[in-house]
């Protein structure tokens, strides 16, 4: 691994000696092409330290299973954006290439994140169909009103995702007054067979929409999802520039009919219906020696209390006994199938807050980044700490280091999270 | 008339109008009053036409001689609107920017989703900030305190509408002979020094707009640093409003001819 690393930061080096030269204005070529090909080729390698006693570590291993407290990976990432444009006419595609390296095993994956047309007969209207990302909402992290996106990564929320088969719409409309613009997006989400299998249940076809505004210089967004795949939803966002260095944003979901999948006191895994609202309030604040604050709140109204998240700790606990004790396996499985009715999500619990300082041109430096976010668990104190550094010593490369730290105590969130601390490399060129 | 006939219109109108104009506060004499808004209003139009689009080229020098260069297609309409997409390099390709006001945001295809910026945090990093990047017309942000006339220039004294502006105040040395900025002082409200811009080389665009092609930039705070903003074409235009939309963001590339 050690030679990995060495590898890439004498590729960079070598690719970030040819500066010099005086500034050139040259004329570039600026017309425009029917045709466009672009992503970015990265390597991530990384060391990750994982804590055996962690209950998720045990909900993930078996007694056959070699003990690892250090598993060293190396993950490679191909992503290729496509695009063929003409008058009114134009069509996009975004294919992700993964393969990864880690306890002597490989892995690969290739998936279309994007593929879609669109028709603009005018610039007010456009019409899209095929599998496309929305991303509506307004939070960094959590995004309750984004009703037809996949979760963001804490460790990079910024990464594209992949989107679903849609036919949609965006409609504009310009005014004088204090309602500058008014658009409108219809999204129509069928499920059905391997169509759309991810978003909900089968074989509905959903229907969705937002209502956008720019309204005494704030962003209001309204959205709706019908029932179907999912429980029906309703909600709002809103964004707005205080001043020129303060910006305020809010997002709030409302879903009357949330379904919970709960653990019971006798090892049994019921549904609870009711209602739950959830929001985010955020701020961004840009100093005078341009560092910028990023602070969320987020609350799941339907989110796990401390006690439930304890229950599914335990239950974990004593399933893992049961096997190497008894050999039974029932507890275990049934701890599986919570995880993945709920208790496994990102940040299942019911508030938190997101933090995040970044300097750019950091220590006199132009092109250096300096970061750090903490997403904490303000129900039971654990939390996650994320350092990072960024460089782009020449043009499309990109360099960050990061590290994920994960602290807390026992049946605690992120006490109990199978990697105590994670180290990555990131190496990206741009084409 | 139809909005393309009107852009022609103003394309032969307006350096006529400021000819006109400078010529006639050049025979002032001296002792009357300028009318330093009107004057500022007139600096406006001859940087820039009514609604354009221009293709500038930034330059970031780094104190060893390194350079990064963008290259931006950018479209203003009116006073207060302004858009502005990324086409190199690789890394930056896609995005765009788009001003309306005091407002921002900005969209970076991976992310997917418009995001509010402000008008002193910079996209591309180096000496130039977003208010520098998507300008707007300098009488729509400002009002003149002053205007005193100093060796064949006009020095006027700026002060910002409102305190969403990114600079507080600006002093800007104008020609007298063709009402062109040749040199601006950014400060903060204290008079400290946050940049000097100083505008270089004349370029006929074409359709009546004579300027200078490039704007370049040093900073006290950005010491050994420099960068340079060079229009490689600029050309009166007119869009309909729906392009300065947060919704027509991801689709600004389509506008281009």
């Amino acid at each position: 691994m050690t030679r990995v690393f060495g590898a890439i930061g004498i590729a960079l080096l070598v690719s970030t000696s040819a500066g010099g030269q005086e500034p050139t204005v040259e004329i570039p070529p600026i017309e425009r092409k029917a045709l466009s090909l672009g992503g970015y080729f990265e390597l991530r390698p990384a060391i990750v330290w994982l804590d055996t006693s962690a209950v998720l570590f045990k909900l993930q291993s078996s007694p056959d299973d070699p003990v690892e407290t250090r598993n060293t990976q190396l993950n490679a990432r191909l992503q290729l954006d496509a695009g063929y444009s003409r008058s009114w006419f134009s069509a996009q595609t975004r294919t992700v290439v993964e393969g990864g390296y880690a306890s002597s095993a490989w892995s690969r994956d290739a998936s279309v994140y994007e593929a879609y047309v669109s028709l603009k007969p005018t610039p007010a209207l456009t019409l899209d169909a095929g599998k496309k990302t929305l991303k509506w909402g307004k939070g960094y992290l959590w995004n309750p009103a984004a009703f037809l996106d996949r979760a963001k990564s804490p460790e990079d929320p910024a990464l594209a995702l992949e989107g679903f088969v849609v036919l949609s719409a965006d409609y504009i409309r310009t005014f004088g007054g204090p309602l500058q613009v008014l658009s409108v997006t219809p999204v129509v989400i069928p499920v059905s067979g391997d169509l759309n299998g991810g978003f909900g249940e089968r074989d509905h076809l959903n229907l969705a929409g937002k209502l956008y505004a720019l309204m005494w210089d704030t962003d209001i967004d309204v959205m709706y999802l019908s029932g179907g795949s999912r429980p029906a939803r309703f909600g709002f966002d809103l964004s707005r520039n205080l001043w020129s260095n303060v910006e305020v944003h809010a997002e709030l979901a409302r879903v009357p009919h949330a379904v919970t999948m709960i653990l019971g006191e006798n090892a049994t895994l019921t549904s609870l219906e009711q209602p739950a609202t959830n929001f985010v309030l955020g701020i961004r604040y840009l100093t005078a020696t341009n560092t910028t604050f990023i602070a969320d709140y987020f609350h799941s109204g339907a989110g796990y209390t401390p006690a439930e998240t304890e229950r599914y700790f335990d239950l974990i606990q004593r399933g893992y006994d049961s096997l190497n004790l008894a050999g039974h396996d029932r507890l275990l499985v049934l701890a599986r199938r919570a995880t993945e009715a709920g208790y496994g999500r990102m940040n299942p619990m019911r508030n938190y807050a997101y933090a995040r300082m970044t300097q750019p041109d950091a220590l006199g430096v132009l092109y250096l980044l300096l970061g750090a976010s903490a997403i904490v668990n303000l129900d039971d104190r654990s939390h996650s700490l994320l350092p990072e550094v960024q460089y782009k010593p020449a043009e499309n490369v990109e360099l960050r280091a990061l590290a994920n730290l994960q602290r807390g105590g026992a049946r605690t969130e992120f006490g109990e999270k199978r990697a105590k601390v994670r180290l990555e490399m990131r190496a990206r060129y741009y084409f | 008339m139809d909005r393309r006939s009107a852009a022609l219109a103003w394309g032969w109108m307006i350096p006529a109008a400021v000819v006109a104009a400078s010529a006639a506060i050049a025979q002032k004499p001296t002792g009357v009053p300028i009318d330093g808004n009107a004057l500022l209003r007139r600096v406006d139009r001859q940087l820039n036409p009514p609604s354009f689009e221009a293709y500038k080229k930034i330059i970031n020098v780094e104190p060893d001689g390194r350079t990064r260069e963008y290259l931006l297609y950018s479209i203003n309409d009116g006073r207060d609107k302004v858009a502005a997409l990324f086409l190199s390099p690789a890394s930056d390709k896609g995005r765009s920017t788009l001003r309306l006001g005091d407002n921002m945001w900005m969209y970076v295809p991976n992310a997917g989703k418009p995001i509010r910026i402000t008008s002193l945090q910079s996209v591309i990093g180096g000496v130039f900030n977003n208010a520098d990047i998507l300008s707007l017309d300098y009488s729509a942000e400002y009002d003149v305190a002053s205007v005193t006339d100093s060796a064949g220039q006009f020095v006027l004294a700026l002060k910002a509408k409102t305190k969403a502006v990114a600079y507080d105040r600006l002093t800007m040395w104008v020609t007298r002979k063709d009402t062109l900025p040749v040199r601006i002082e950014c400060l903060t409200p204290t008079s400290m020094l946050i940049k000097t811009l100083t505008f270089t080389t004349m370029k006929d665009f074409g359709g009546g707009v004579i300027r200078p092609a490039t704007v370049e930039t040093v900073s006290p705070l950005y010491k050994g640093y420099k960068s340079s903003m060079t229009f490689v074409q600029m050309k009166s235009r007119t869009f309909p409003a729906e392009v300065f939309t947060l919704t027509f963001m991801p689709n600004l590339e389509s506008i281009r001819r």
